[in-house]
């Protein structure tokens, strides 16, 4: 685990995306203490008790899930671009014991990121707007947005196994993200339109409805009563459950898992590739 | 002599259509250094990584200590180092780092790592390079560090593809003692290298490789006795003919004559000294000698014969 955080952190795109992360975690209390218009003052009024939780869930939208693939996307990647792995899998490890200490490597580092994310955003909040009400709901409320890490994280780790190409990894696993976000928009608008509940069930199964939504549920759930949602909402407001959020998640996390073990046992370990 | 430190049986692997070992099948016996040959693309390096697990063989068998490597990687490893063809290491560790790292893998205690990293750094040369991150470490260094990582578990059986690549003169010396004391103290040594001269020096046994195939296995006496038998007169002439060449392909002592521009190399099927007579004959030939050096067998000669041949080894 130690060997796969100092790896990703010695890459200056990681580095770089952490800490375009931490400005976008930033921006929004900065924009909310320099805007002085009353709609907006009234606005910031009625969630500044519990503005923690925009910090808690802004990098949800995006750039946590970017960073969680640009991580996932060269943790085995990049050692065989590098030709690494020769001297990695030649020593006292199986095979799946490699894979298991790169994935979690890699996955407790962008959790780890998240987690001072959610920190330096609830810092914020008191900083900005005073005490902070339902804190204590916070670990759980984290622990969820964590939980939704595993969809884009497996989705990179899967992709960087299948192309053993990093880059190539992380535009796939980005244009993934992207297309899913649009998508979503165009399904909305198709059921705008017609009134057709296919359309929105459909936007359910795109990954990014449930990495976008499923923490947004859970802090309804435990305080939130439609207080700020719509405000914290990731893309169109689409009705489901958290066991279906979660479920979801669940399912491609495992389905890339599958694929990732299967093609990395299934097949040579290639020279290097740059 | 016991069991084979490593054995490996009618050895088949494909990469889509091409078929890059076929019934590859040689041994390795304890305290020696097999010298693996082969030019580019000949399988040496499938070879080596079908032996290390990289490679997932089509057909065959491979033991390492008698273990197949592919159920029992664990067991296997403990006593196998590697160091592959132009290592690419961690680069963003310093030498000490990654020594520990590896020396972690194997299960080393804090103080015996301690230790035997300030070994093995000393041994390659780079103990005062020790805190410097790989990424600016020359290639030659990298070359060392690669070496010293493969020694970490005190290895029985080291297998090293290309080990003196990219090493300078003085380096490559060193290395050659280094090997010569890791069979003094009873390792094996499996060295695949197209630097024919360097494994000449070192190798004990030899096998030579070429399109997948296994065209000679044995002792480096027994390769250089029956493949370059005798010895080798270079001359050069003044004007090199077809029926010079012809002429001197024809005395019943020679079996080659290989021609480059105006270079002569007369391969002669045994050892007795054919100078005099040779001299003789180019002179009836009406040839006019600029140098004539007569010199003893080397391993490149015995190579090219072999792969002329296909391992047939030509009648005395």
């Amino acid at each position: 685990m130690n060997y796969e955080w100092r790896r990703a952190i010695a890459r200056r795109k990681v580095l770089l995306l952490i800490i375009v992360t931490v400005l976008f975690e930033v921006a929004p209390f900065v924009v909310f203490t320099t805007l002085r218009e009353p709609t907006i003052q009234n606005f910031i009024r009625a969630f500044s008790d519990i503005a923690w939780l925009i910090g808690v869930l802004a990098p949800q939208g995006l750039f946590i899930h970017l960073t969680a693939l640009l991580i996932a996307a060269g943790a085995t990647a990049e050692e065989y671009e590098q030709g690494t792995v020769d001297m990695l899998l030649t020593k006292p490890l199986t095979r799946i014991e490699y894979m298991t200490g790169k994935f979690l490597g890699g996955f407790t580092l962008a959790g780890f990121v998240s987690l001072l994310l959610a920190l330096l955003g609830i810092f914020l909040a008191r900083v900005t707007f005073g005490p902070q009400q339902f804190l204590e709901y916070a670990p759980l409320v984290w622990l969820s947005s964590l939980y939704t890490l595993l969809l884009f994280y497996s989705v990179g780790f899967m992709l960087g196994e299948l192309y053993r190409r990093s880059g190539h990894a992380l535009i796939t696993g980005v244009s993934v993200l992207i297309s899913s976000v649009v998508l979503t928009g165009i399904l909305f608008f198709a059921f705008t339109l017609t009134q057709d509940k296919f359309y929105l069930s459909l936007t359910k199964v795109l990954p990014s409805w449930s990495t976008g939504n499923l923490p947004n549920m859970v802090a309804t759930e435990l305080f939130l009563k439609n207080r700020v949602i719509s405000f914290l909402q990731f893309g169109p407001p689409i009705e489901g459950t958290i066991p279906e959020a979660a479920a979801y998640v669940l399912v491609y996390a495992v389905a890339s898992i599958a694929i990732t073990v299967a093609r990395f046992l299934r097949s040579d370990i290639p020279r290097r590739t740059i | 002599m016991g069991e084979p430190v490593l054995e490996v049986d009618d050895l088949v692997k494909f990469y889509g259509d091409f078929k890059a070992l076929d019934h590859v099948a040689f041994k390795l016996e304890r305290g020696s250094i097999f010298g693996y040959l082969g030019q580019n693309g000949a399988g040496k390096t499938t070879t080596i990584r079908s032996i290390l697990g990289l490679a997932r063989p089509n057909g065959g068998r491979i033991r390492l200590f008698g273990i197949d490597p592919f159920k029992e990687p664990l067991r296997v490893f403990d006593h196998v180092g590697y160091s592959p063809e132009l290592p690419t290491l961690q680069g963003f560790m310093t030498a000490y780092q990654l020594l520990d790292f590896t020396a972690r893998q194997y299960g080393l205690t804090q103080q015996s790592r301690t230790t035997r990293i300030r070994e093995l750094l000393e041994l390659v040369g780079l103990l005062d390079h020790r805190d410097k991150k790989i990424g600016k470490y020359s290639k030659g260094m990298v070359q060392r560090l690669a070496i010293a990582q493969a020694l970490v578990n005190d290895p029985d059986l080291v297998i090293m593809d290309e080990p003196t690549l990219g090493l300078d003169p003085a380096a490559t010396v060193h290395f050659r003692d280094l090997f010569q004391n890791l069979i003094k103290d009873g390792k094996t040594l499996f060295i695949s290298s197209h630097l024919l001269d360097e494994v000449q020096r070192l190798a004990s046994h030899v096998a030579m490789i070429h399109r997948g195939h296994i065209v000679f296995q044995g002792s480096l006496n027994d390769v250089l006795s029956a493949f370059a038998g005798g010895s080798i007169i270079d001359i050069e002439v003044m004007n090199v003919s077809p029926t010079l060449v012809a002429a001197l392909r024809n005395l019943p002592y020679v079996r080659e004559v290989n021609v480059q521009g105006n270079r002569l190399a007369v391969h002669l099927t045994s050892d007795t000294d054919r100078r005099g007579e040779l001299t003789t004959f180019l002179f009836q030939q009406g040839a006019t000698i600029l140098s004539f050096t007569h010199r003893n067998l080397r391993l490149e000669e015995a190579y090219l014969q072999v792969l002329r041949t296909g391992g047939v080894a030509p009648a005395s």
